[in-house]
Formats: C-alpha cells, structure tokens, sequence
C-alpha cells in the first residue's frame, strides 16, 4: 500500500464575507506533495495562492474569512477536524511556514536566539537553555557564522538574506513533513535569492521535507519544483510535471504566464528584433461576482461562447499533465519560444 | 609605529565625540532627566535635611521673608516654608507616580484586550468613551464628599480620567502590530496567545506607554495642585504644593513667597517630567530623532 503523501489538500474552499458580497478566494482547490517533493504553486497577485496555503494551517482570521469545504490532510490526518490546541501542536512542529518579507516576519523587540528558541520551547519541550544551544545548532544548519553572537542580535541587526535564513532555521528546527514557502526570495536580491533557493534545496535533501512553494516567478518554479499547480481566481487551472509545464503549456493563461517572463520568452524574432514581453490583457476578475464559464475567459484570446457559458472541468491531457480549458494546447505554443 | 601610538588616542577621541554628539542631540532628556533626579533626591532626603518640622507651628516668626533662618521664608502660623515645599513634593511625586502606573497598567490591559479581542472592542471603548467625558476635578470633588479625602482618593481621581486615553492609545498602537507579519509567523509556529500578547505584541507598544506615562505624571502632578489648592484634594494637613499655594493665596498680597516657592518647585517639576518624556521619545523613536 502506498503511504498517504505529506500534505493533500482536497477541494478547499474558503470565503471571505466582504461588504460587496461573499468572496471566493479559494474555490475547490486540490494538491498533494509528496515527501521529498517540491510543488510549485503559481499565479498572479491575489489568485488565492497564499489563502491555499494559509487555510491549510487554519491561520486565515475568521471573521471575515472561513473555511467552506474541503479537506486538508496531513500523512492522511484531516486538520480541519482538528480542535484548536490540537492545531497548535501542528503548526510549527509538522508543518511550518516563511513568509514573504523576511523584514516584517521577525520581530523587532526580540532578540534572533529568543525567536529561534522559542519553537524548540513550544514543541520539544525544551529548557531555555536547551532551546538556546538548539538555536545555535540551527543557525549552522542555515550557514550563519558566529552563532553564539548571533543569537544576542535583533533582527535590525541582520540583512535581509540572514534575516530569511533565520526564518528557515525557525521553520526548520521541528524537522516538519512540510514546509510552506509563501515567496520565500521576491524580497531578496537576485544573488541571495539563488542562496535562499540551493539552501532549501539542500535542507530538503537532508530532512526529506515536503516543500510547496508558493511563486509568481516562474524562474524559482524552474529550478526548485518538480510538479507545478497554476491557480487563476481561486481555481486551480493545470497543474503539470515542471518539464511538460514549460515545453508545452496547455492553458492559455499558463502560456500568458511564460510569455510574460523574461526568462522564459526568449527575447529575439528570426530577423534579430527584438520582442516585447507580452502581457496578459485585463485583470483578474472580481471575487465576489466571478465570470459563469471559464474565470479566464474575459481575458483569453481564444474565449468563445461556450467558455463565457460553461467552466470546463479538469482533464488530465497527458499523463499527469491536467488542465481546466476547453481549448487546451490550441495557443499556439510558437508565440512565445519565437 | 605612528600608527599604533595614534590608535588609543583617536580610540579615546571619537569615544568623547560620541559622547558630546549623544549629550547635544538627547538634550532635553540630559536635562530634564537632571532636574528631576535633583528633586526626586530633594523630596526623598527632605527628613534629613530639611531645617524644620514642616507642620510645628512658630507664632513668634509668622509671615518671615526668607533669611538666613528659613531660606523661603514662614508662612502666617510661622512654619517653614522649605521644610514644608520638600516634603511637599514627596506627596506630588508619590501622587504623580502612583497615577502614571496605575493608569498605564489598567490602561494597557483594557487596550490591549480591546485590540485583540475584536467582540470586546466596542463594548470597551464606549465605556472608555464615557469615562474620557468626566472631567477630573469634578470626579475628585465628586469622590471627596462620598468618601474621607485622602491621598488614595486623589490618586484614583486623577487614573480615571487618564486610563481611557492610555487604553485608546494601546489599542490603536495593538491594531497596527496584530496585523504585522511577524505576529502572523509567531502564531504559524503554534504560540499560544497570552504568550503571543505578552511577549510578543506588548513589548511592541512600551515605547508609546512610556512616553505617555511621562505626560500622565507631568499632569498628576499639576492636577493634584489644582485639587489642592481647590481644597478638595489632598486633606490640608498634609503639606502637599497645592495646600502650601491654597493657604497661602490669603496672604499672596503680604507674602509672596508662601505661594511662590512651592510654585516654582511644581513648575519645574512638570516641566522636567515633559522634557524627560519628550527625550525619552526621541531616543526610542530612532526614526524621529534622525532626522534633526
């Protein structure tokens, strides 16, 4: 029998009560990841990526926001059933999580040995000494020199790339079986964002944890994930080993998003020119009031009818490689490998 | 070589312009810090040194301009006026103090409650609200003739009035910090939340409390003068500046000094309360304090 994968969300749905109406910011979303696995989740601002993750560990304020339905499971143990102290011992422990900003997630009035030492407080049961001596060893893991002084120091103190290296070694000092990256380098710099990325890529391969990684880089997805989830207004919209992703995206937005980047739409026609990034026309719809058929259909240079009128399901088009669009793979995949 | 003999010297050189460039920019905290220590000592030693008793009457020497005898001169029942302007400002710091605290500690909770617990937030602040609309003095007038005055009564009629404007103040600063990212990560790695509200939001507003706590001081102090000098404040017994000015404004015309030097003590007292605050902010608020 195969074991249950670390973390299987499935169709999730969460809401925020607003004053325009009900928003759905997450609509029967699923994804698994396996032990050892990165997932990458994509999508542009507001697509419900980061909502995803964070109704996962139940962190979404409530009210305005609520979870709907769904099920996330953890080795196959439903959270959402979970009583909250029962949830308090998941967090942190079996699944952690890094923000975005790595200068607004520490906190200014304590020290880096306080904030370490607190998860080994609260989960391992250990002294403050105890805790304190497993900073240390946390920050070696995580390439911070110096320890002992270190720990002495505030975050103002750091720069922002030690800063996330903290943030990892407090997320990583439980062992959890997964890790959320919620854009762990859009605040670093290009060179420390390579740091970060082998540094996690390296801590996975020594502790087996599953990673999703939340991005709208698709470079980070690139190097970083082996399957990849798009999410377009709180669906999901194809979801791919990373490979297939990128040779032949299916979606229309999914190939939006490649021409889009610079890296991935190579930059010169056939008579040298060179060719402007495409962008996506329009902006995500309104939560509250989306589109009947297709979320992307307003947007979509290949819209008809039928996907004004009707959602089209997920379909697997190849094997692993799924897809929610009633014209899957007819972009023309040449527009932006041209 | 050159070099390393210069070392100690330039080491020495730069410590003392550091110093002279702290002692330049925090200004009024080195001041205002001075003064106060200066009287806190004054009001502290006042049994020790102070020449007379402050309440042994002296009808030989009533109304005396100071001399060498009694340096601020007598009062018309001939007590001293230095003896009593010191052991005066023990009951004006103790007044002043007790008010900053009290008001800061029950101010605090009530802010910091109403700014985590969103159900507790309305109810909350419209008693806070309610509270802010009585004046303190007619509170204190109010407390003095339901209850024996004393010096109790003064200070919980001056924290009323005081509490809701600390409360306001924390919730304001807890609504800003709660939503930071950093509280959000505490709370993702499963921090229960009287220790995420301990040791990780309140920390966060004691810069605001502080200062804030200066300025309830500053004006405890002068509220209790006011009170006193009102006759419905500290029983007039007890020499505190506000009954040293309220007996002596009979004879203001005569003997000027009677209401004169308690005076000038309650103004310098306040005004080293405000400047300590106003450095004290400064210092904290490295944002603010760069840019001049």
């Amino acid at each position: 029998m195969n074991a249950p994968p670390a973390l299987e969300i499935q169709d999730l749905t969460t809401c925020f009560d607003t004053h325009d109406g009900v928003a759905v910011a997450v609509d029967g979303m699923s994804y698994s990841v396996g032990r050892q696995e990165t997932l990458g989740i994509v999508g542009e601002s507001g697509c419900g990526k980061s909502v995803t993750a964070l109704s996962a560990l139940r962190l979404i304020p409530t009210p305005p926001g609520r979870i709907a339905g769904g099920r996330v499971l953890l080795e196959g143990r439903d959270l959402l059933r979970l009583s909250e102290a029962e949830m308090r011992q998941v967090r942190g422990n079996a699944i952690s999580m890094i923000f975005q900003d790595p200068m607004t997630s520490l906190n200014p009035v304590l020290t880096i040995g306080q904030q370490i030492a607190e998860i080994g407080m609260l989960h391992q049961g250990l002294s403050r000494k105890a805790a304190l001596d497993r900073a240390a060893e946390m920050l070696r893991t995580v390439h911070i020199a110096d320890q002992r002084r270190r720990l002495e120091e505030y975050p103002h103190q750091l720069s922002g790339g030690m800063r996330q290296r903290v943030m990892i070694a407090i997320a990583l000092t439980c062992m959890p079986k997964v890790l959320i990256a919620d854009e762990p380098t859009t605040a670093l710099d290009v060179t420390i964002q390579a740091q970060i990325l082998d540094l996690l890529n390296e801590l996975q391969e020594k502790t087996g944890t599953a990673i999703v990684m939340i991005t709208h880089d698709l470079a980070v997805v690139s190097e970083m994930a082996q399957r990849v989830v798009v999410m377009y207004a709180g669906q999901k919209i194809e979801e791919a080993p990373v490979d297939a992703l990128f040779e032949a995206p299916l979606h229309p937005y999914t190939c939006g998003l490649l021409a889009a980047s610079p890296r991935f739409a190579e930059g010169r026609a056939e008579d040298g020119r060179r060719v402007p990034l495409a962008e996506i026309p329009g902006t995500v719809p309104r939560l509250t009031a989306p589109p009947p058929g297709c979320r992307f259909a307003p947007r979509c240079p290949l819209a008809e009818d039928r996907c004004r009128a009707e959602r089209p399901a997920l379909s697997e088009h190849r094997p692993g490689h799924w897809a929610a669009c009633w014209h899957a793979g007819e972009m023309p995949v040449a527009a932006h490998h041209a | 070589m050159s070099g390393a003999a210069a070392a100690p010297t330039e080491l020495a050189f730069s410590r003392r312009r550091r110093r002279l460039r702290f002692a330049s920019r925090h200004l009024t905290i080195l001041v205002g810090g001075t003064l106060l220590v200066l009287l806190i000592a004054l009001a502290l030693a006042a049994p020790a040194i102070t020449p007379y008793d402050p309440i042994a009457l002296d009808v030989t020497h009533r109304l005396r301009p100071p001399n060498a005898q009694h340096w601020f001169g007598t009062d018309n029942y001939g007590r001293d006026i230095l003896s009593r302007t010191l052991y005066g400002g023990r009951i004006s710091l103790f007044v002043g103090i007790a008010a900053a605290l009290a008001s800061s500690v029950t101010g605090t909770a009530i802010g910091l409650a109403a700014g985590v617990f969103r159900w507790a937030d309305a109810a909350l602040m419209r008693v806070m609200d309610g509270l802010m609309a009585i004046p303190s003095i007619l509170l204190a007038v109010a407390m003095m003739t339901l209850v024996r005055p004393g010096v109790l009564i003064v200070i919980v009629a001056i924290t009323i009035p005081e509490v809701p404007r600390v409360a306001r103040l924390v919730r304001s600063v807890v609504l800003v910090i709660r939503e930071q990212t950093y509280v959000q990560a505490a709370t993702s790695i499963g921090t229960r939340l009287p220790r995420l509200l301990l040791h990780h939001i309140l920390p966060n507003t004691l810069t605001p409390i502080i200062v804030q706590a200066t300025y309830v001081c500053a004006s405890a102090v002068l509220l209790e003068a006011y009170l006193g000098f009102l006759g419905v404040g500290i029983p007039p017994e007890i020499p505190s500046w506000g009954n040293i000015i309220s007996d002596g404004r009979t004879y203001v015309q005569l003997a000027i000094w009677i209401v004169l030097f308690p005076g000038a003590f309650l103004g310098l007292m306040v005004v080293a309360i405000n400047m300590l605050g106003d450095g004290v902010r400064d210092l904290l608020d490295q944002r603010l304090a760069s840019r001049f």
